[in-house]
């Protein structure tokens, strides 16, 4: 019993020592500090700025909504989105009156009214927002005061109309790529808290779900698109005004949201419209994807389903992204004792596959779990742990590579005795 | 007892399948739509959310369109021709629409697709690199307070050209610089308070096919305001482009308005992005009102990276 004991002590002493080697730590070392070189020292290369413009705001995750989403449509019978068309304020106070009828539990309208018009178009809007208890009206943060990280000033819809509503902001924060992958719950203003455009939509429709958006304390969510513009119940103008049809059936209890999402082909094609990950031209420039209605209804599904997208700890990716370069090292160090003839080709297709295997497992995360792995560290560092131990392996060879020969020998690639 | 299970278990099955195929929904209608159930002779107008049943029959007005959603998958249906719901089966894509496993190695099989041979290779590279052109920013790391568009990029075939510019401050002296790209000989030279310059390129000494670079300078500290921009200076570029164009059969029998930007395309194809603006300002002018032609323009303007002109466009 207490050989058997002794034994596995013996074996586990003897795997330890297999896996802990200062060689195959000090080459992750050295990769590891190129990556921060890279990182830190970029160096002001205009020839490759045409690739970095093109690559610069993609992401691997982005892959997995374009190109291996399930494109099998699943109907959101939640919300309903309604075209506003140009918007034109009778037509607008028209189409909410025939909504506000068919008793839907929340209205959104994505449609910014600043300032005033015609005062019988104002006049008959102001009638159809007072009847609406339930609408919320769309604003715009502004003059951003960095000192006191505070919005200045609520704007785009006029003191007529906002007495009477609730306002959400429609300001999403993104690059000058234009491209919507986060979207700010709650932000600071000088008049008090104000709500983002869907999560004041969301507390109207399920105080519950608002309150656990609230309860996670993000400064940023990342958007979890799970539908595109044919999952949403889609009503033009004329359908809305048509009195022959009954819209309780369709509108009673559902969110609806009103915005431009005009269908017809050619008309308007950049007005409201915004580059998102699912836009199958994931790197480079394309046309804008995604109306701003349907990002705010993907944000709304997101906060109802209580399906938010997690992230990997910094810390923890930086971590498997140093345990996968050290093992890499110590596997390269086994298949040359066996293989020393072949082991040049063996590695290369070594790492080819881990790649590969990597970009797998980060889709498989996102897709299956909404986890956002992070690997870009582990990435530079499969593609350059092999580059590494090769030039220190020849540069210890050399006569001139006096200070790695003055190392301890543990820090060699010949083993010790 | 057996036999009984069975022939339930088959009943049920059936009654699925026939449930799941007459489960078509309208996702959206645009324009006005009759539909026709079966062993009714009188037509209900089509709206969003209605259920219809697959022996059913749609009929869409001029210009009408109607998107059906059948087994996850959206279809369109448009044309006056009386269109049996039945005929969606046959058109049902679905059985393409593998799992998670299948649309990553299609991924994967994609991309190697893509640079299966040298010719492959090169034309993608091609196709990833004008993308890439096309950004404002892909001139140098560096912001500048004065930005340009793309449109004096490529090749330049009218004269004169308006060079215009945004970011300028008020009241600000600067400095317009025309130069050769070759040896930087100044070509031509101007002092200017606006944000806009024109210049007659015949008038230059340049030969056709020489490459040339503009900028903005501060006058007085010489500092660089605005990004180099370059481009080539051929007037015979646009005729031998368009004379191809013009032989065209479709082009012929096209009204003047899709003649126009058919012009446009081919020259903006051709990276004549200036000439092509000139065709594109030129069409909205003679065809005010045509929103194919004020949609187009945008769409090109928003290549160039003028997406406020193009969105202001849109506006009027």
């Amino acid at each position: 019993m207490e050989n058997s004991g002794h034994q596995t002590k013996n074996i586990m002493i003897k795997m330890w020592r297999k896996l802990i080697q200062p060689y195959a730590a000090l080459i992750t070392l050295i990769v590891f500090i190129l990556i921060w070189l890279f990182s830190t020292v970029r160096p002001n290369l205009h020839f490759l700025n045409p690739f970095n413009y093109g690559l610069k705001d993609y992401e691997i995750t982005d892959i997995v909504y374009s190109r291996m989403r399930d494109e099998q449509i699943k109907m959101e019978d939640r919300i309903v989105i309604v075209n506003t068309g140009r918007p034109d304020r009778t037509q607008i106070a028209q189409m909410l009156k025939r909504i506000n009828a068919a008793q839907p539990k929340a209205i959104g309208i994505d449609v910014l009214f600043s300032g005033r018009k015609e005062p019988a178009g104002d006049s008959l809007l102001l009638a159809g927002i007072i009847q609406s208890e339930n609408l919320v009206l769309a604003s715009e943060l502004e003059n951003y005061r960095e000192d006191i990280g505070q919005f200045q000033a609520i704007s785009g819809v006029d003191s007529f109309f906002n007495q009477h509503a609730r306002t959400g902001y429609v300001n999403f924060p993104s690059t000058e790529t234009r491209t919507i992958r986060y979207f700010s719950p709650t932000e600071e203003t000088a008049e008090g808290q104000a709500f983002s455009f869907a999560a004041e939509i969301a507390r109207l429709y399920d105080p519950a779900a608002f309150e656990k958006l609230l309860i996670r304390r993000k400064d940023l969510e990342t958007i979890h698109y799970s539908s595109n513009a044919s999952s949403y119940l889609h009503f033009e103008p004329e359908t809305i005004l048509d009195t022959t049809i009954d819209l309780t059936a369709q509108l009673s209890g559902k969110i609806v949201l009103m915005g431009y999402s005009s269908d017809e082909e050619g008309d308007c094609p950049l007005l409201d419209k915004f580059y998102t990950p699912l836009n199958p031209s994931y790197s480079g420039r394309s046309d804008p994807d995604m109306y701003g209605i349907i990002i705010h209804a993907n944000i709304i599904q997101m906060v109802l389903d209580g399906r938010y997208v997690r992230h990997v700890p910094g810390w923890l990716s930086i971590l498997l992204a140093v345990l996968c370069c050290y093992w890499n090292v110590l596997i390269v160090d086994k298949i040359e004792d066996k293989y020393p003839r072949i082991y040049h080709p063996i590695t290369r297709v070594i790492q080819v596959i881990e790649l590969v295997l990597l970009f797998f497992i980060i889709s498989v995360l996102f897709y299956a779990f909404r986890l956002k792995l992070d690997f870009t560290y582990g990435l530079f560092a499969l593609a350059l742990y092999f580059d590494v131990l090769l030039s220190y392996e020849g540069f210890s060879k050399r006569r001139h590579g006096r200070l790695i020969n003055k190392l301890p020998r543990i820090f060699k690639k010949e083993k010790p005795e | 007892m057996s036999k009984r299970l069975f022939f339930l278990f088959a009943g049920l099955l059936c009654g699925q399948l026939a449930m799941a195929q007459d489960d078509i929904v309208v996702q959206s209608v645009s324009g006005k739509a009759l539909y026709y159930a079966p062993q009714e002779s009188k037509a209900q107008n089509v709206y969003p959310g209605l259920r219809m049943s697959s022996s059913g029959k749609v009929r869409c007005q001029s210009g009408a369109t109607v998107k059906l959603l059948q087994n996850g998958e959206i279809f369109t249906v448009k044309g006056s021709k009386l269109f049996v719901l039945s005929e969606l089966s046959q058109q049902s894509k679905s059985g393409s629409n593998v799992g998670f496993m299948g649309r990553f190695s299609k991924f994967l099989s994609g991309s190697m697709k893509e640079t299966k041979n040298e010719k492959e290779l090169e034309k993608n590279h091609r196709r990833y690199m004008e993308k890439a052109k096309a950004g404002i920013g892909g001139f140098s790391e560096k912001t500048y307070p004065i930005q340009t568009s793309l449109l004096y990029q490529g090749t330049l075939g009218v004269s004169p050209v308006t060079f215009r510019w945004s970011g300028a401050l008020p009241g600000e002296v600067c400095r317009f610089q025309l130069s050769r790209k070759a040896d930087g000989q100044v070509l031509a030279m101007a002092l200017t308070l606006d944000s806009l310059f024109t210049i007659n390129l015949s008038q230059l000494a340049l030969a056709p096919g020489v490459a040339c670079e503009w900028m903005l300078i501060e006058d007085k500290t010489g500092e660089a305001k605005s990004a180099k921009m370059s481009f080539v200076y051929d007037p015979a570029t646009a005729g031998k482009v368009l004379a191809d164009l013009r032989n065209l059969k479709d082009f012929q029998n096209a009204s003047p308005a899709e003649q126009a930007l058919m012009e446009a395309y081919t020259l903006e194809e051709a990276g004549l992005f200036y000439d092509a603006a000139m065709t594109y300002a030129a069409a909205a002018k003679s065809d005010a009102g045509n929103l194919l032609v004020r949609d187009t323009q945008a769409a090109f303007l928003s290549r160039m990276g003028l997406l406020e002109d193009a969105k202001a466009l849109l506006r009027r």
